[in-house]
């Protein structure tokens, strides 16, 4: 049986960005949402399947920090990153102008945390119109490549992708 | 001649007299009157005393007629005016102020104090009920000795019973070790509740903390305690019901002093790995063994 390591990771993102939604299906859960709003953070839970690289077969439990979103890009919360293995950097497809706000949120984040592994997400795909969705992954491609990191697109609608973004982590958390 | 003249004048004098009196006596008599009323305001109004006499009553139905009109107004024009006329009254006579107010500051206090007693007692009562194997105990003590029973549970400290015991990595909030009384599925939920614990213990420290070395000591929920005792690396956190004993805060501070000496290195490099803490279990088992016979639901 794989041994199951702890981590703490962060999710983070601009308010409405989709963090809440995407992890709502996916984990184990026990305080109400109220948390996020009140104290801007809350704790979930979710064993990753066991993951296999190098003959070498690791599991992970995620300690999920569901982290509320800044406005405008005023970063806030930070007390909440310490000790974080990792981040989910969620975006909003609908809202590209943002974009910026999450580049600097990364290069806070990764400053404050000794350079941990990211995976960058465009959510909401279900809302974006094919025609326009190449130039947006694109743009995304470009932002991952800056922070030398995989990026997915996402829909916390359907689920499409949630569960492989954390995988992804925690690929590059054995790495 | 002259006697003449002067009987003439005599006469004029008369008649003129009568003249002014047939003409004026009703002005004579107003501005008599009138001399009168002046002279009486004049006075009253030197005299200081008549004067408030005079125009207390109008000034009172003036304030009242303007207290009602315009309320807000009149309180904000008092209130500086009351404030340092108090303030300069209990300066003046703080030994007054004192004797005046001891009385019923002091029936506040011994009510308070009562009703806190009260509920503490009906919560005694109702947890002798509950527990039904110590029960016995208590009713022969407290026939023994002659005193309530709720006295005999106070003085045993039954109603303290320590449930959980969670050993956090201080910054993550991962779970390294962790001990229920009652070795049931809780431990389920101990991972997100150790997460949960530090994401509240950074947020008040945040808010509300004035230096860095000041942590969160207790946080009370209904019956229930947490009691956090804060090292270099790592936070134990006890969950308990009930007065903890005297002992009890040392006790669990010698226990993580001795967790955090004999694992320092491993938890200064702790990266989720807890296989290499399997050693903490039994060691924080112990403190439950130490406090077993003061809980009341231990079967
Ligand atoms: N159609 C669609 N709507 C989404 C998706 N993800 C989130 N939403 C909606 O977007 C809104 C915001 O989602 P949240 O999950 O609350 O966003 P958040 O990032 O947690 O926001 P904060 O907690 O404020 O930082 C909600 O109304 C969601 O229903 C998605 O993939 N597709
Ligand atoms: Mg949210």
């Amino acid at each position: 049986m794989a041994q199951i390591i702890n981590k703490k990771i962060c999710l983070l993102g601009e308010y409405g960005a989709g963090k809440t939604s995407m992890i709502r299906r996916f984990v184990f859960d026990l305080f109400s949402d109220d948390y996020i709003t009140t104290i801007g953070v809350k704790v979930t839970e979710k064993v990753l399947p066991p993951i296999e690289r190098e003959n070498k077969l690791q599991q992970f439990r995620f300690m999920i920090w569901d982290i509320a979103g800044s406005e405008e890009g005023k970063i806030k919360h930070e007390n909440y990153w310490m000790g974080a293995s990792g981040a989910l950097i969620v975006t909003d497809l609908c809202r590209p102008k943002t974009f910026s706000c999450t580049s600097s949120l990364i290069e806070k984040f990764l400053a404050l945390n000794n350079n941990p592994p990211i995976v960058i997400v465009g959510n909401k795909t279900d809302l974006i119109p094919l025609t326009e969705l190449n130039s947006l992954e694109t743009t995304l491609q470009e932002m991952a490549h800056t922070y030398r990191c995989p990026a997915l697109l996402t829909s916390a609608k359907t689920g499409q992708q949630v569960e492989e973004s954390f995988i992804r982590l925690a690929q590059c958390m054995m790495e | 001649m002259s006697k003449n003249r002067d009987l003439i004048n005599v006469t004029n004098d008369q008649a003129f007299e009568q003249l002014k009196a047939l003409l004026l006596s009703d002005d004579w008599k107003n501005f008599s009157e009138i001399r009168d009323q002046v002279e009486s305001l004049a006075k009253e109004v030197h005299d200081k005393d008549q004067l408030i006499e005079m125009l207390d009553p109008i000034i009172a139905d003036l304030l009242d007629r303007k207290i009602h009109e315009s309320r807000s107004e009149m309180a904000e024009a008092l209130a500086p005016i009351m404030g340092d006329a108090i303030k300069r009254q209990i300066e003046d006579a703080k030994e007054d102020m004192v004797d005046a107010l001891y009385p019923i500051i002091g029936r506040m206090v011994t009510k308070a104090i009562n009703e806190a007693m009260k509920k503490l007692i009906e919560e005694i009562n109702s947890r002798i009920q509950q527990a039904a194997n110590t029960r016995f105990m208590i009713f022969v003590k407290s026939k023994v000795f002659k005193i309530q029973p709720a006295e005999v549970v106070l003085a045993d400290g039954v109603l303290f019973c320590l449930e959980e015991l969670f050993l956090i990595e201080k910054k993550s909030g991962l779970l390294i070790g962790y001990q229920s009384q009652n070795n049931d599925q809780s431990e389920k939920n101990a991972h997100i509740l150790g997460g949960m614990l530090t994401a509240i213990r950074q947020f008040v420290n945040d808010a509300f903390a004035k230096d860095e070395k000041s942590n969160l000591i207790e946080i009370q929920h209904e019956d229930h305690n947490i009691r956090i005792d804060t090292a270099r690396y790592t936070v134990l956190a006890a969950v308990y019901r009930g007065i903890s004993p005297h002992d009890f805060q040392d006790n669990l501070h010698g226990l993580h002093h001795r967790i955090h000496n004999r694992y320092y290195r491993r938890l200064r490099d702790f990266k989720g790995e807890t296989s290499e803490f399997q050693g903490v279990s039994p060691v924080m088992k112990r403190l439950f063994q130490k406090y077993r016979h003061h809980g009341s639901n231990n079967k």
